[in-house]
């Protein structure tokens, strides 16, 4: 095939395309809205994904500890931690600091708390355990557990873990609804593709009379199936990336408000345009491809 | 060489439109296939062009025999052959220049050769001055013209002509003629069906008559009469 055939099979594609505009319309609707769903599963897990990522690198384990611990024995109890495995750093929090935290916390209503303060204190001393790595966060914990004095270990990892089960059931919902949709885009496309081959039989006809190959006449179809998918890709991913850019310029607006809760950051669009764009475009492109094959091999008998 | 040897074909409906039929055809001939309708013409042309498979018997072109030929061979088998038919079957949508260099485009001519090549061949059956109009800007004649153009421009060894006067009034019918005979003189094997009688009659060449899918009459320099 030289290239003289391949700008003759392009042109053509492109061609079916704009005879049978009503067909290609629905059909570029349909792959785009099937991959609109793909973009914007992207976008949630890969957030989410880093998310959980900047969670477990800031690792921490509240150890709590029971009242009436002597001060001598706190120390070597710090010690002994700071010397376990994955361990970087240890901070006591004496409940008085803790209060104080607290207070700061709630800003104005902080004299809510006026009350506690002193002997009142209700709150426990805890040690603070940074750790280098989620992995060493179990073996931490059952020590922790198993000391006498200490009486409760919190760590984060039930949000860890929630959000890693919302990331999962993302990405298996969205798979599931991108399979749907893309599987309806396929029978679309197909019969877009159809169309155009029964409306050039007399021009395939006259082919195979000339001497035509059958890849030679099959392949302007392929190719009009991959513009459909592509040119829904491309949609597709303007619709979702201008989504995010509109999410991304009302974030710090939404930041400077409920900030410190440090969950509501997403990633820059830069990152994530290219992810989307080229996860779109292949999909789209396979979809195409995949219902033009379709449909010649069932009506394009050459 | 074409040769047919004990070739039958029987349709699945159960209709016998080949019975039987032997013949050979060296190169360079030119041969009329002549009869009534449904006596089995167009059957043998199918047959020519493999788009059907004989029940029985064998074809061979060339030294090849046509059952042979695998799916993917038979493009390339086709391109030895030019065809014409009684209804041009030109593309509307390009001009008789597009529609001759379209055939040169599907056997991947360079378009150095097709850019020498097309207007050669469109001034050979006259039609040099109106190779950018449309089909539909042209007369039958000039229709069947381009189609004998699009069927020659690749050279190919063999012409296969089903009916081409068929829609053509007397006048032009020979003018088409005139065409066909120059390009069998230049060494192509011509293979007409027709059942113009008075064509054959005027041409004077060898006469394959079929009677209901039977070979009635082989015959050099022949004519096609009434029936008894």
């Amino acid at each position: 095939m030289n290239l003289r055939n391949w700008r003759f099979f392009i042109y053509n594609g492109f061609q079916n395309i704009l005879r049978n505009r009503v067909m290609s319309l629905a059909s570029v609707t349909a792959i785009m809205v099937a991959l609109i769903v793909l973009g914007l599963m992207l976008v949630i897990v890969v957030n989410l994904d880093v998310m959980m990522k900047e969670m477990e690198s800031k690792m921490e384990i509240t150890l709590f500890l029971k009242d009436g611990v002597a001060d001598s024995e706190r120390f070597d109890l710090q010690n002994e931690i700071s010397s376990w495995q994955g361990v970087y750093d240890v901070e006591f929090v004496s409940k008085h600091q803790a209060l104080e935290e607290w207070k700061r916390q709630l800003g104005d209503r902080g004299s809510l708390l006026d009350g506690y303060t002193g002997e009142n204190n209700p709150l426990p001393d805890s040690f603070l355990v940074k750790i280098e790595k989620p992995e060493y966060v179990n073996s931490i914990v059952e020590k922790a557990k198993a000391i006498p004095d200490i009486e409760e270990v919190n760590y984060s990892s039930k949000v860890a873990e929630f959000i890693e089960w919302l990331a999962r059931t993302i990405r298996l919902v969205g798979m599931g609804l991108v399979a749907v949709l893309a599987s309806v885009a396929v029978i679309i496309i197909s019969n877009t593709v159809r169309l155009t081959v029964y409306s050039r039989r007399r021009e395939i006809g006259i082919m195979k009379y000339i001497g035509a190959t059958d890849w030679f006449i099959r392949w302007p179809f392929i190719i009009e199936g991959l513009i459909l998918g592509v040119m829904g890709g491309i949609i597709a991913t303007g619709v979702v990336v201008l989504g995010y850019k509109f999410l991304l310029d009302r974030s710090s607006y939404i930041n400077a408000r409920w900030g410190y809760l440090g969950i509501f950051k997403l990633l820059p669009l830069n990152e994530i345009a290219l992810y989307i764009l080229g996860a779109t475009l292949l999909l789209g492109a396979c979809v195409g491809v995949l219902a033009s094959c379709l449909s010649i091999r069932k009506y394009l008998r050459v | 060489m074409i040769q047919f040897r004990n070739v039958t074909k029987v349709y699945p409906n159960g209709l016998c439109a080949l019975s039987n039929v032997n013949f050979t055809i060296k190169n360079g001939e030119f041969v009329f296939v002549v009869g009534a309708s449904g006596a089995g013409k167009t059957t043998l042309i199918k047959l020519l062009l493999k788009e059907i498979e004989p029940t029985s018997g064998s074809i061979i072109v060339d030294d090849v025999d046509l059952s042979s030929l695998r799916r993917k061979e038979i493009p390339y088998y086709r391109r030895k052959l030019g065809v014409v038919f009684q209804d041009f079957r030109l593309l509307h949508d390009r001009t008789v220049y597009e529609n001759v260099a379209f055939a040169m485009e599907i056997v991947g001519a360079s378009s150095k050769d097709i850019r020498r090549r097309v207007p050669a061949v469109l001034n050979m059956v006259g039609l040099g001055l109106k190779a950018h109009a449309y089909p539909h800007q042209l007369s039958g004649g000039e229709q069947q013209r381009v189609a004998l153009a699009r069927a020659l421009v690749n050279s190919p060894s063999i012409l296969i002509a089903d009916e081409p006067t068929g829609n053509l009034d007397p006048v032009t019918a020979m003018e088409i003629m005139k065409i066909i005979n120059l390009i069998n003189r230049r060494g192509t094997t011509v293979i007409m069906a027709t059942h113009a009688k008075s064509i054959v009659n005027a041409m004077r060449k060898r006469v394959l008559q079929f009677r209901k899918g039977v070979l009635i009459k082989d015959e050099q320099e022949g004519g096609y009469f009434d029936e008894p």
